[in-house]
C-alpha cells in the first residue's frame, strides 16, 4: 500500500497535492504511528504498531481502533479525537498521568520494569487540500526507560528524604523532624483549636550506664527504649530523640489528663523493662523522668514555649528525685 | 529586542482578535460553556515585567495553576495559561457533569489532568486559528502543569533565565458560566519576528 498525502505551501488557495510513498519512511521510525479516519477506523498501522501489538496490518485495516483496544473509552481517548477532529488541535496522553493508551507488553528481560509498556501518546490532525481536518495520526512513544529512571529517583529522593528525618542510632524521628511536627501540630491547634500534649524525657544516669557498662551497651538502652516507646504509643503520636538520652513525644488531640495518664503508663512499664548488653551477660534496667505541658487552656503557643514548659518540667522531675513525671502548663 | 511599531502592534492585536473570536465560538462547543477571550495587549517585552504583572494581578492568590505548552512552525514559542488556584475543582465538575470526559485517573491526577486539557484546548484552537489566518501552520508540543508560587525568588530566577526578549501577547479569558477566569500569554520568540511582521503585512494586504 502506498500512503498518499499532500504537501501544503504557506499559499493556502494554492495546494499542490505530491504523491509521495511514505509508508517505507513510517515503517523505519521508532515510534506507533496509527492513521484514523473520521469514523474512528484504522486507515494506516505501521511496522511498530504491528511487532509491538502483535496484530499484522493486514488483521486490522479498516477496523474500528475501540474493537482492538476496548479499554479506549476509558482512557478518554474518544473525545480527545473528536476534539483533534472538531478543533484540529492536537491532543496528548502523557505517560505521568497515564502510563499507557494501547496495553502492549512490556518486553524486558534485563532490568525490571512494568508489565505494559509506558506511553507518551499524541493525537494530530491530518488535513484534506481545503484545510480540513479528516483524520487522525496517532503517535507512541515508548517511555518505559524513562518511566523506570524517574521511578528509582522517585525512590531514592524518598529514602533520602527519609534518611533526613530520621535519627541514625533508634530510627525515630530526628530532632529536626520533631521541630517541623512540633511546628504542625502548633499551626493545626492555632486554626481548629486542637489539644496535643508534648512530653520530654530524659534517661536517670545514663552517663553511669556508659561509663560502666560502655557506650555498646548505652547505644542498646537507648535503641531498645526507642522501641518499647514506639509500640506503645499510638499510629499517630510522634516520637522524636532530641538529644543525647532525650526522647521528645507529641500526643495529638489529646487532653491533659489523658496525657498524664499514658505518661504515668510509660514510666511505670520503662522502670520494669530490661535491655539486655550486647556481648554481655546481663541485662540494664533503667528509669526515665519526663516532663509535660499541655495547650489546654492556653491562649497563645509558640514552639519555644512549649519546648521551654516542658523542659522546666523535666528539670522539676530531676530535682525532686527522678523516676516521675512533672507538669508545668 | 527590536521594538514593534505601534502600526505592527495594532496589526498583530487585531489578527489575533479574529483568530480569539473563532477559537471562542470552536471552543465552546467542546466546553458546552462560552469563552471569553478580551481584546490582547501585543508588546515586546523582557520576562521580568511578565512575573510583575503576574504578581500584581493574583495578589494573595498563590499559588497558582500555571499550564505551560511549547509551539513550532514559522513563528514559534512558548503558551502559558494562568489560573488562580481552586480553579481546578470547578474545571473537574465543568468537564465531567458537562462534557462527559471522565478518564479513569486518581482525584489528584484528574485535576492536573483537566487543567492540561482546558490548556491544551484554549491555546491550541487560540494559536491554531491565528496562524490559519497568517496561512501557516503550527504544531504543538505536550502541555505542561505546575503550581507556581509568584512570589517565591525560584519563580522569577527560572523566568528571568529566558534570555533576549519575547513578543508577549497577553489576554484575560473566562469561561463565563462556570465563572473561571485567568491570563493567556504567548511569548513568540524573537527569531520569528521578522516573519511574522511579514506575515502581518500581507494579510493587511489581503483584507484592503
Amino acid at each position: 500500500m502506498t500512503l498518499q498525502t499532500v504537501s501544503y505551501t504557506q499559499h493556502l488557495g494554492q495546494s499542490q497535492a505530491v504523491g509521495l510513498d511514505f509508508e517505507q519512511i513510517c515503517d523505519l521510525v521508532n515510534y506507533g504511528l496509527i492513521l484514523l479516519s473520521r469514523d474512528m477506523t484504522i486507515a494506516f498501522w505501521n511496522l511498530w504498531m504491528e511487532k509491538h501489538s502483535r496484530l499484522e496490518r493486514d488483521k486490522v485495516l479498516g477496523r474500528h481502533i475501540g474493537d482492538i483496544y476496548p479499554g479506549l473509552e476509558k482512557k478518554g481517548f474518544f473525545w480527545k479525537a473528536q476534539n483533534v477532529l472538531t478543533l484540529g488541535n492536537f491532543a496528548f496522553f502523557s505517560q505521568q498521568m497515564h502510563h499507557y493508551v494501547f496495553p502492549m507488553p512490556s518486553e524486558r528481560y534485563l532490568s525490571e520494569g512494568y508489565e505494559y509498556m509506558q506511553q507518551n501518546v499524541s493525537l494530530a490532525p491530518v488535513r484534506d487540500l481545503r484545510g480540513q481536518t479528516v483524520q487522525v495520526l496517532v503517535t507512541i512513544a515508548d517511555d518505559t526507560n524513562a518511566a523506570i529512571y524517574m521511578d528509582r529517583l522517585e525512590k531514592t529522593l524518598a529514602t533520602l528524604k527519609e534518611s533526613n528525618r530520621t535519627d541514625y542510632l533508634t530510627k525515630v524521628a530526628n530532632r529536626r523532624y520533631l521541630t517541623e511536627c512540633l511546628e504542625a501540630e502548633i499551626d493545626l491547634w492555632k486554626r481548629k483549636k486542637s489539644d496535643f500534649v508534648f512530653i520530654i524525657l530524659d534517661i536517670d544516669h545514663f552517663k553511669a550506664v556508659n561509663d560502666n557498662l560502655g557506650h555498646q551497651c548505652g547505644d542498646r538502652v537507648l535503641t531498645g527504649l526507642a522501641d518499647f516507646l514506639r509500640q506503645n504509643l499510638r499510629p499517630y503520636d510522634k516520637l522524636g530523640r532530641y538529644g543525647g538520652e532525650e526522647f521528645c513525644i507529641i500526643l495529638p488531640q489529646t487532653g491533659l489528663n489523658s496525657g498524664l495518664k499514658l505518661a504515668e503508663r510509660l514510666r511505670a512499664q520503662v522502670a520494669q523493662t530490661s535491655f539486655a548488653c550486647p556481648d554481655k551477660e546481663q541485662e540494664v534496667t533503667v528509669t526515665i523522668s519526663m516532663g509535660l505541658t499541655s495547650t489546654e487552656n492556653v491562649a497563645h503557643l509558640t514552639a519555644d514555649t512549649v519546648l521551654y514548659k516542658a523542659d522546666l518540667a523535666l528539670y522539676e522531675a530531676k530535682e525532686t528525685g527522678r523516676n516521675s513525671i512533672k507538669c508545668r502548663l | 529586542m527590536k521594538a514593534l511599531s505601534t502600526e505592527q502592534a495594532e496589526a498583530i492585536q487585531e489578527i489575533i482578535n479574529i483568530g480569539f473570536g473563532r477559537a471562542a465560538s470552536a471552543v465552546a462547543q467542546i466546553l458546552c460553556a462560552r469563552l471569553e477571550l478580551s481584546v490582547p495587549f501585543v508588546a515586546t517585552v523582557e520576562s521580568d515585567s511578565v512575573v510583575e504583572f503576574l504578581r500584581q494581578h493574583f495578589q494573595n492568590q498563590d499559588p497558582v495553576s500555571l499550564v505551560q505548552q511549547s509551539f513550532y512552525g514559522n513563528f514559534m514559542g512558548e503558551a502559558a495559561l494562568i489560573l488562580p488556584k481552586g480553579s481546578s475543582q470547578v474545571l473537574v465538575e465543568m468537564l465531567s457533569s458537562d462534557m462527559g470526559y471522565v478518564p479513569e485517573l486518581d482525584a489528584d491526577k484528574l485535576e492536573q489532568e483537566v487543567l492540561l486539557e482546558i490548556g491544551n484546548l484554549v491555546i491550541g484552537a487560540s494559536l491554531g486559528q491565528f496562524a490559519a489566518l497568517l496561512q501557516t501552520r503550527v504544531a504543538f508540543k505536550p502541555p505542561h502543569v505546575a503550581q507556581e508560587m509568584l512570589c517565591s525568588d525560584d519563580f522569577q530566577r527560572r523566568v528571568s533565565q529566558v534570555k533576549g526578549g519575547a513578543l508577549l501577547v497577553r489576554t484575560s479569558f473566562r469561561i463565563k458560566e462556570k465563572m473561571v477566569s485567568g491570563y493567556l500569554f504567548f511569548f513568540l520568540s524573537a527569531q520569528c519576528l521578522e516573519w511574522l511582521i511579514q506575515a502581518v503585512d500581507k494579510f493587511l494586504e489581503e483584507q484592503t
